[in-house]
Parts: C-alpha cells; structure tokens; sequence
C-alpha cells in the first residue's frame, strides 16, 4: 500500500518534470528569437529575486488569510454576535471565484476608473504586490475560515470552560488553550494557502505582480522548458520550507481527546464592542470586495452589453462541458488521492509524513507547467515507443483526456488527499471488528460499516476537487481543446481577452453560480457530519 | 439525497457517452486548427465554413498564439494541426523556419497584399490591427497631437498618458522599434516616456474608456477597440501619425498550412485560407471585427480610417515576435 | 456528616440559589431551584439523567445565564433577573468537570498553575499535588494518566486558587465501580482538610449517600427541574416526600394500606408509622423492611439474586410485588413480616 501511495504522488511530480527535460533536450531552445542562452537568461530573469518575492507573497497572504478567516472562525464559533452566521456564510462566497476572475473585476473596479475607485478618488491601478496579495487573501481566507471554524466545532469546548473558571482572561484562554488545538488546523490551512499562492497564475498575472509563475508562463510561451525548469524547480523547492514551517507550527504533543466523549455545545461568550467593530469592519471588506463588487461587475458586464449582447443559449454546451471534466476529474483525482490518504491516516508515523510531503510537492506545479511537461511526455513516449504511428498515438493520448486528467490529478492530489484523510482517521476500528465478530464479509463491512464512516469526508474531497477544476484554467486551456470541450472557463478567458464583456460577464456568472452550488452543497454536508 | 445520487449517475453516463459520432461517417475529414485568434472574433466565420462545406469538420483549438506555437514547435511531426491561424503572423515565421509550413498555393497567395504576406510563400495575412494613439477628443486638438512616438515624451503629456506594458501588441510594437530604431534609442525613448509618468493599465481596452473619461488625455492602443467600445457621444478617437517613423505599425494576423498535410487534409486546409481570403469572407471580418482585411481591393469598415491613407510603417513582420529582448528591456525600467 | 446550625448568616453562605430558571429555546430546564448551602459543606445533588443537574453547575459558574433567578456566591450576587453580573472568571468558583477538561498540550504543574496569579506562591502546586497525592506527576501530560489520575489533577487544578465554591460534576462517571468507594474517601478528606464547601451532582445514589452531608433531590416535569426534597442523607432514604424520590436513592416498592393516625393496616396486616396519616398511603418498604420466612405460605418467589451477603428477592405477595432480603433461596414459597416503624406516603 505504501508503495503504491508513494509511487502516485511521487510519479504525479516527475512525470510533467521528465515531460519537461525532455522537451528542455530538444535542439532549438531559440525560436522565437529570444537570442540570449538559457544560463544567461536564468541569471537574467533573477531567479533568487522572484523567489524572494513568491515568498514573501505566500507569507503575507497566509498571514492575512490566517489572520481573518482565523478571526472569523472564532468569532462565529465563540462568540456572542447576532448576524454572525449569515455574515460568515456570505464572507465563505469567494470560495466560488476563480482568482482571475476576482482579479479581473476588482481591477476594472478599484482601479481609478472603477465604480468604487472613482469615488474614493484612487489615483493609482490596482495591481502589483499588494494588489495580488489583497486578491488570493480573499480567495484563500475561506480556506482558513472553513478548516478552523470546524476545527473549532470539533474542539472540547469544557477546556475553554475550564480555563475561564480558573480565572483566565479572553486573549490567555485562546493562547494558552484554544490556540494549541487549533495549531494543526491553522498550521494545515496556511500550508494549503500558501501552496496556491505559490502555484497561482490568474491573479498574479492579471495584477502584474512579478513571481516565479508569472517567468515561468512567459518561458513556457516561449517555448523556452530549459527555463521553465529552472524556474519550476525553485518552485518545488519553496514548498520544502513550507512544510518544515508546518512541522514547527504543529507543536509537540498531538493534542489528543482525554476522558470520555460528552460533547457539549462551546459556551458563546459575549463580545467586546472593539471586537464587534473589528468584525464588522472584516465582514464589510471581505463581502464587499469579494462577492459585491465582483457580482456587480459582472452584472454590468453583461448589461453594458460591451461587445456585443451575451448569448445564455450559447453557454450551455460550456455549462455541460464544465459539469463533465468537474465529475471526471473529481473521480480520478478521489480515485488516486485514496491510497496516499489511507497511509498517510492508518501507516506508521514514518511512511505517513514521507507520503505527505510528496503529496504536498505536486499541489507545488503551476497549470501551464504541468500541462505542458504532460504534453511534451506524451509526445516524447509517442516517439519513443511508436515511431511508426507516433502522430496517431499522440493524437489519441491528447484526445483521450489522459492527459487532462492526470495533470487535475496533480494539481489537486493535495486538497482531495487532505479531506479523505481526515476522513479515514475517524474511520473506527472497533466498528469494523465488531461486524467481523458478528461475521460479516469483508464486502458487507466495506458497504454497511467503513463505507458509511467515511462517506462524507470523500464526498467533501469530492465536491472540493470538482470545485478547484471548475475554475482551473491554464491546464483546461491547453488540454481541454484536443478533448473536443470548451468550458467555461475557458470561454471566460477568450471573451475577457478580446474586450468581449458582456459574453465574459455572462460565462463569468455562470461559472460564480455553478462554482456557488458547489460549495453550498460542501457547507450543506459539513452541516451534516 | 436521492435525487443528487440519480443526478451523479445519470452524469457519469453521459460523461461516457462517445464523443462524437463523425468517426462512423467516413467521407468526412477533421480539420484541426491551431487557432490563436479569440473565438468571439471569428467563431461565427469558422461556422460559415463548416456549413459551407458539409463534408469538412474543424476541430479548432483555442489559446494564446504563443502557447499554440510553442506547442507546435514541440510537437513537429506529431503535430495534430492541419491549419495554423495565428494573431500575430510573426510566429508563423517561428514555425516556417522551423520547416513546418508548407507553401501557399500562388491562386491564395497572391490575393493578398504584398506587404501582409510572407516573402517565401510560407503563410499569408488574413486580417491586419494598427497600432495608433486614442486621444479624448475634448481635452485635444488633433493638431496638438504628437507628431511621432518621440513626441510622447514632451513634458507637457506628464501624467496625461496611458500604456499597457504587459499587453502582448505593445510589446510586439517595441519589438519593431527595437529593430527599426535600434536598442540603445528605443530605451533612451522608452526612459523618456516613462519619466512622463504614464498611467499602467493591465490591457488595452481600458484605456479607451479612460481616453473616454478624461482621466487620461493618449492612449497606445490598437485601432479597434474604439469601434468595438463606441457609443453615441463617445469622446475619444483614434490617431495615426502623419509621418512613419515607426509608429504606425499593422500587425498582421495570418494562416499558414502544415507541412505534412496529405490529401484531404491538405485540400481542406487549402479550402479554409481560400474561404477567409475570399472577398465575402473578407468584408465580412471587417465588419465584425472591426480589422483591416488584407486583400487590397476589399475596402476596410467605414468607421475605420483607409490603410491607404496612413503613412505605414514598413515592418518584417518576424520582428514583431522578437519578444525575449523586449522582455528584458521592460524588466530593466521595471514595467515588467 | 455535620450540619453546622451555627453559622446562618445568609450573606455569607458560601453559595445561595434562589429561584433559578433557565430554558433551552422553549423547553424549560431548570423550574425554580432554591438551595443553599453553607460553609466547608458538601452538598451532592442527586437527579435522573436530563433532570438540569450539569445546567444548574453551569449557570453557578457562569457559563450559562439563567433566565431568572438569583445566584449568590460567597456572599456576591452573580446573576440576577437573567443578567450576569460577574462574569465567569471573576467567580471565584472551582468546577470538576465530568471529563476532567485537563489541557492536554500542558503539563500536570502547568495545567495546576494555570489558575494562580502569576506572582501567586510557588509552592501552591506542590501543595494542592501533594493534597491529592501526586506529588510525583508534575511533569506529565494529561494523556499519560489514568483515568482516576486525571481526576485527581483536576480536583487539585481546582483548589489551587483557593475558591470559595467548588463544583463538581459526576466525578465519579468515568471511575471502574470498584475504585469508587476509596476515591471517594480521598474525595471527602480532601475536601475536609481544605475546609472546602462543595457542591457535587451525581446520579449515583451510593455516592451521594456516602459523600454527602446534605442531599437535595432534583426532580423534572414539564415546567423544568426542581429541588424535591433537601435533607440529610439518611432522611431522604427513610422518609422521602414521593415515590419517585424514594426509587431515586435505592431499591423500594410500596404497599398500598389505610392509615389512621400511627397505625396503618393492609393486605400484609398491621404496622407502626413513622408519621401521621389519615386515609389511603403508600407504605415504603426498603428491602430490610421486610422479613422473608421460607416455607409454606401465600407469598410465592418470583426471583432470587446472590449479592455476597445473601439475597435479594422478588415476591408476589397479595399486596403486589415487592423486594426483601433473605438468607437462602432454596423454597419458592414463604410468608413476610413488615417490620414498623414505616414511613406512610399519602396518596393524591
């Protein structure tokens, strides 16, 4: 098992790699006239600099996504607060953006000549670092927001009773004990936050914020692999600190549960009135720039009627093929992420943590870098092993969807594989046991027993991978054209490009909606489990 | 619960229905295209084709020119295209040098004017985008308009300009510049305009609505998003210099045929660039989108100002997609 | 097991509850609850699962806000007319919680020095772990204990403060039956020697009998929980007030038979009364109530159970069913003596 756990994630991180050495091996490095050599244009494109900079962005939108959705968590969990739950769900409705759609948007409405921009009397566009930092904070602190809170939910709430009683002010009861079990929660959300920082592509590049992604777009555009690998590499590097960061966070002892299971509700605490401001003031930032502005950009988009009045007949064919790779690849990557998981919750402690890491390593890919490194292995194998028919296997791999599907599966192992393993660690073995002494088959357990268990947990990893391919669009864009599909957010991309706005406003709404369904269902099972 | 259940399973189903169901009729050829151009721009012209030719099915794959065109170069032999169309016709010179453009054939070839077309025959233009300046036509007389790009860096235009750097037309523009002007001016101009202070934005089409607005008073754009943004009473419109020295500059959008195609393929492909440069096609394009067409006695849209009247610049349009220089360029003023 | 009579000076008691109500969105928990309690005195709450035992701890501690009522610790209103006026951690009550609550990241002196001042007295831990005898834990974490262990850190988590209220919440629940007795002992010395007023609730009539000095009886109907009957121990069990507080504290069954004046009579002949009554009563019979003669009779066995010292039977006697002690269980039939004084419920 471990070796077949190892050898998924492992083998997801080194095939797009061979795809792009061997691509990087191919004699002309220089089409397109880009006369420097590819040493010279490493040490041009400051390597060490924009690893700097990726860096720095990964820390300041984990910081402020853990800090807010971190906030919020506790606040609605804790806390005293009328309007609490409808505010924290709106404040969750991020989740449905895609980056580069919330980017786009907020661009045209902040910028001196938006809606909001203009009143305020900005000067400057809005874009650069802080602009990307601002963007992927709203779209990853409902990551954090949803993690803790749950984690919250789930912590013995008689300890923070405990401590009150014992005299301990508000701030000492959640360092001193809420904080320790929230250390893997938080620790966990700000890895995953800051793996999609480090691999996001849309908002960066809609708000000019020169990271690692961005070089690497260009080098791979120019058809230059030998310094998308240069460049990738360092982005596989970046995620090695990240997760000896999460170790450190993680603390000694595994706060484990003591004493017998009586879960009572956490004690709501009234709140002070600087806190309610603060809270306030985060709702009010976080729903008005994330779900407001967005929604009624698009809205105006498609009223605008910019370029030419939206069709909503002509984006059915998109709905459906969005709906189709969603379900495929949700399947394939649930199917792939399932043995990593279970080693990683049932193995040793040992195994476990390797399996980690290079699950963790393949969320570390950009799209582009990742299709493109499949496409060129495709190729390379269709060489290799058929050089007869080699253009009629590569057109078969391409069109098969293999391709597409392995690189979702890479890209979102990660967040499918974290899910199901929470999933099988409340798998209960004396359940299990119990019906093999009452004699039931092992198929019986499976069905009636283990299936049950963890049920929700891989329906959640489910709808999460379903969700992040709806909006994913590098990969979707290189790979989806041979399958014959043109999905939504694709058809985004090329209307948005072109000026066509009102047809992006209306795809752009569509995709929110479709994105939305999802994620209410994923609140809806949380609810449930 | 059960309804969602029924919904999954009825989805898987589909999912797996075959995809198309063209295989089984076998007098009918799959033509795939590279297309780097927008579907919105030119969906409807590829669907005239297809029904025009029953017997002809295209399979268009949509992306960034340069993505499309690395993609082929990986690819070579094994390159599914039949029929590159690509916005910038500089990367079809990437592909004829690499060997994988066939040639045109003269009856196509020759319809086209022979500044957008390739000297060896390997691609021809289908639609030409002029780079010009959008200026808001209360703020300035045309008159008072610079008289070249150099003009932008008089101070009095501090703080009145707009420019994308990020934007792919601008920097296929400085790309020319760099080979007409040469290195060392085109960053001394470049310096200059930038000490003007510019106003960044991420793309073109906003800088109309801001040249519009007044809160910029030029901007460096491509001709048509004005004709595409226009509404009744829109206070901005396009400028060509009066003089070539660079500045008016056609970027050529163009189709080329992959060498390799056989038969069928080939006919059909052949088929496809007579039908975009036939003269219907080609009215058609201007009027939807609003660009220039390349067949010299097809007249351009009305809204649009003549080619004939516009001092061109004379430009290899392989310069245009010299990029890797001009990234470095923009990287060291920091625009990038 | 004293009731010092001595020291009635209501301001000071240590806790005073008056009139306490407090809901659950509409369904009423707690119906009015009165009790009081009184310096380096324990108190054992004793209620059926349900009845509001761990609501009441809750809102003396502050963690739920009563929807009326007064509450009163050491002197100090609380809460009153469902608003707090102290807030949890200015109480100055200390509370053993059903799980213990330990902080599982701490060690046991942390997780003991957690509720003293930071400049408090350095030896306060080792005292409070000395009192309970774990002198030798300090540097464990919580998941090393045992369960009677952890028990044991939280009792003395909750003295360190000095508190002048502690409560505690079935302390008993997740100790093995045969551990209870002794720990409990331990409890009560503790306690005694830290002079502490505690209250405790347990659905465990053998702990509350034994531990407490005063016993009140919680008891639950539509309009919440109230407190049936508040007494010493040995009263309760012999003299309850219902039936249900009678079943609540041990084994009973009930005759039914006439009463006039001491004197009832019934289908089991005639018996001496504890109190006075008139008309029809229920008579309680604890199983030592009962004298069991095996042999010819009209009382036929039913079922017979070995508990170490003889049995506990069920007989069908012509007053109905009731349980009684006996030496063998060898005859399915005898005839039973009711041995008086008996206590005379009426019946309503």
């Amino acid at each position: 098992m471990t070796a077949v756990a190892a050898s998924i994630a492992i083998g997801l991180t080194l095939l797009p790699l061979f795809g792009l050495i061997a691509g990087a091996l191919e004699v002309d490095q220089d089409p397109f006239g880009v006369t420097t050599g590819w040493v010279e244009a490493i040490a041009q494109t400051s390597v060490p600099q924009l690893f700097g900079r990726t860096m720095a962005l990964a820390l300041v939108v984990s910081t402020g996504s853990i800090l807010i959705g971190g906030w919020l968590a506790w606040v609605e969990q804790r806390g005293r607060l009328t309007g609490a739950r409808w505010f924290g769900t709106l404040s969750l409705l991020p989740l449905a953006l895609p980056s580069y759609l919330l980017a786009a948007t907020l661009q045209t409405t902040l910028g001196p000549a938006g809606w909001i921009g203009r009143s305020i009397g900005v000067q400057q566009p809005f874009d650069g670092f802080w602009a990307a930092a601002a963007v992927l904070i709203l779209v990853t602190s409902p990551y954090v927001h949803l993690l803790t809170g749950a984690s919250l939910a789930r912590a013995p709430a008689e300890e923070e009773d405990a401590a009150r009683i014992l005299g301990a002010s508000g701030f000492r009861v959640f360092r001193r004990v809420t904080l320790p079990r929230l250390r893997p929660a938080l620790a966990f959300s700000g890895l995953l936050t800051a793996l999609y920082v480090i691999s996001d592509f849309g908002a960066v590049a809609t708000l000019r914020c020169p990271v690692l992604t961005w070089r690497l777009y260009q080098a791979v555009d120019l058809k230059r692999f030998g310094d998308a690998i240069a460049l990738g590499l360092p982005l596989l590097a970046a995620t090695v600190p990240l997760l000896l960061a999460t170790r450190a966070i993680h603390g000694r002892a595994r706060p484990g549960r003591i004493g017998v299971a009586n879960p009572r509700p956490p004690t709501l605490r009234p709140i002070s009135t600087t806190s309610k401001v603060a809270t306030f003031t985060i709702y009010f930032v976080v729903i008005g720039l994330g779900v407001v502005a967005p929604v009624v950009s698009l809205v105006g988009w498609i009223i605008g009627g910019v370029g030419g009045a939206a069709s909503f007949v002509d984006t059915l064919l998109p709905i459906w093929d969005t709906l189709r790779l969603a379900f495929l690849g949700g399947t394939v990557t649930l199917i792939l992420a399932g043995a990593p998981a279970w080693v990683a919750a049932r193995g040793g402690t040992k195994r476990a943590f390797w399996v980690e890491q290079a699950v963790y390593a393949t969320s570390a890919f950009p799209g582009i870098l990742l299709a493109f490194g499949l496409l060129l292995l495709a190729l390379a194998g269709a060489r290799i092993f058929a050089t007869e028919n080699a253009r009629e296997i590569y057109g078969t791999l391409t069109a098969s969807g293999i391709l597409l599907m392995a690189g979702y599966a890479t890209r979102f192992l990660a967040e499918a594989f974290a899910s199901m393993k929470t999933a099988f660690l409340q798998l209960d073995t004396g359940q299990s046991d119990s019906a093999r002494v009452l004699g039931a088959s092992f198929w019986k357990r499976v069905r009636y027993v283990e299936f049950p268990a963890v049920r929700p947990g891989v329906a959640a990893a489910f709808v999460i991978c379903a969700l992040a391919i709806t909006k994913e669009l590098p990969a979707t864009l290189l790979l989806s054209g041979p399958m014959g599909l043109r999905p939504l957010s694709v058809r985004i991309f090329d209307r948005y490009e072109d000026a066509f706005l009102a047809d992006a406003g209306l795809s752009g709404a569509l995709l929110t909606v479709l994105a939305l369904t999802i994620v209410l269902l994923t609140l809806k099972w949380r609810r449930f489990t | 619960m059960r309804l969602l259940t029924f919904a999954v399973v009825l989805l898987i189903t589909l999912s797996c229905a075959p995809e198309n169901e063209a295989t089984s009729a076998n007098d009918r050829t799959t033509l795939v295209v590279y297309c780097g151009r927008s579907e919105a721009l030119i969906g409807k012209t590829l669907a005239a084709f297809e029904k025009q030719n029953p017997h002809i099915e295209l399979e268009v794959r949509y992306n960034k020119t340069p993505t499309l065109a690395s993609q082929a170069l990986a690819e070579k032999a094994q390159c599914p295209a039949d029929v590159f169309w690509f916005q910038d016709s500089g990367y079809l010179g990437a592909l004829a040098k690499a060997g994988m453009l066939d040639r045109v054939p003269a009856r196509i070839y020759n319809r086209v004017d022979t500044r957008f077309r390739d000297p060896d025959q390997r691609w021809v233009g289908i639609t030409g985008r002029l780079r010009v300046l959008v200026y808001n036509t209360t703020a300035v007389e045309e008159g008072d308009l610079p008289p070249n790009l150099e003009g932008l860096s008089d101070p009095k235009w501090m703080g009145r300009i707009g420019w994308a750097p990020g934007n792919a037309s601008f920097q296929a523009h400085l790309s020319v510049l760099r080979h007409k002007w040469g290195e060392d001016r085109t960053r001394t101009w470049m310096e200059a305009v930038k000490a003007n202070k510019p106003k960044m934005f991420p793309k073109n089409s906003p800088q109309v609505q801001a040249a519009h607005a007044g809160e910029i008073t030029i901007g460096w754009v491509n001709h048509y998003y004005l004709h595409k943004l226009k509404t009744e009473g829109f206070r901005a419109g396009n400028y060509s210099f009066p003089t070539d020295d660079g500045g008016n500059v056609l970027m050529v959008a163009g189709a080329g045929i992959r060498k390799g195609a056989e038969g069928r393929s080939k006919e059909g492909a052949e088929k496809l660039l007579a039908f975009l440069l036939s003269d219907e096609v080609q009215s058609n394009l201007t009027k939807e989108t609003y660009e220039y067409p390349v067949v010299q006695h097809i007249e351009a849209h009305p809204d649009l100002q003549p080619l004939g009247s516009i001092a061109l610049s004379e430009v290899d349009q392989a310069h245009l997609t010299d990029i890797g220089p001009t990234l470095s360029l923009l990287r060291d003023l920091e625009l990038q | 097991m004293s009731v010092r009579s001595d020291k009635r000076t209501h301001g000071d008691n240590p806790l005073e509850v008056q009139g306490l109500e407090t809901r659950y969105g509409q369904t009423p928990i707690l119906g009015g609850i009165d009790l009081s309690l009184e310096e380096g005195e324990l108190i054992v709450m004793l209620g059926a699962s349900g009845s509001g035992k761990t609501t009441l701890l809750r809102a003396i501690a502050g963690l739920v806000t009563p929807d009326s009522g007064l509450i009163r610790v050491g002197g100090v209103d609380v809460t009153r007319g469902g608003l707090d006026l102290v807030p949890v951690e200015r109480r100055r009550v200390g509370f053993v919680f059903q799980d213990y609550a330990l902080f599982p990241t701490m060690t046991v002196s942390d997780n003991i020095r957690f509720g003293l001042p930071p400049n408090s007295s350095t030896d306060r831990p080792d005292e409070v772990l000395k009192l309970v005898g774990m002198s030798a834990y300090g540097n464990r974490l919580p998941a090393e204990l045992s369960g009677g262990q952890q028990q044991r850190v939280a009792l003395a988590r909750s003295l360190a403060p000095r508190p002048c209220l502690l409560l505690l919440d079935e302390p008993f629940a997740n100790v093995d039956l045969s551990r209870r007795r002794s720990l409990g002992r331990d409890l009560r010395q503790t306690l005694g020697n830290e002079g502490m007023s505690t209250l405790m609730v347990t659905h465990d009539p053998d702990t509350a009998m034994t531990l407490a000095d005063r016993l009140a009886v919680l008891v639950a109907d539509t309009s919440g929980g109230t407190v049936a009957q508040y007494d010493r121990p040995e009263r309760i069990y012999r003299q309850p007030l219902s039936r249900e507080i009678a079943e609540l504290l041990g084994t009973a069954s009930f005759v039914r038979a006439t009463a006039e004046g001491l004197q009832a009579t019934g289908p089991l002949g005639s018996v001496e009364l504890i109190n006075e009554s008139h008309g029809a009563v229920d008579l309680l019979l604890r199983p030592e109530d009962v004298d069991f003669a095996p042999g010819p009779g009209p009382v036929r066995v039913r079922s017979a159970s070995f508990y170490g010292r003889g049995y506990r039977v069920s007989l069908e006697t012509p007053a109905g069913e009731i349980e009684a002690d006996a030496t063998t269980a060898d005859s399915r039939t005898g005839r039973v003596t009711l041995r008086g004084p008996l206590w005379a419920i009426p019946v309503t």
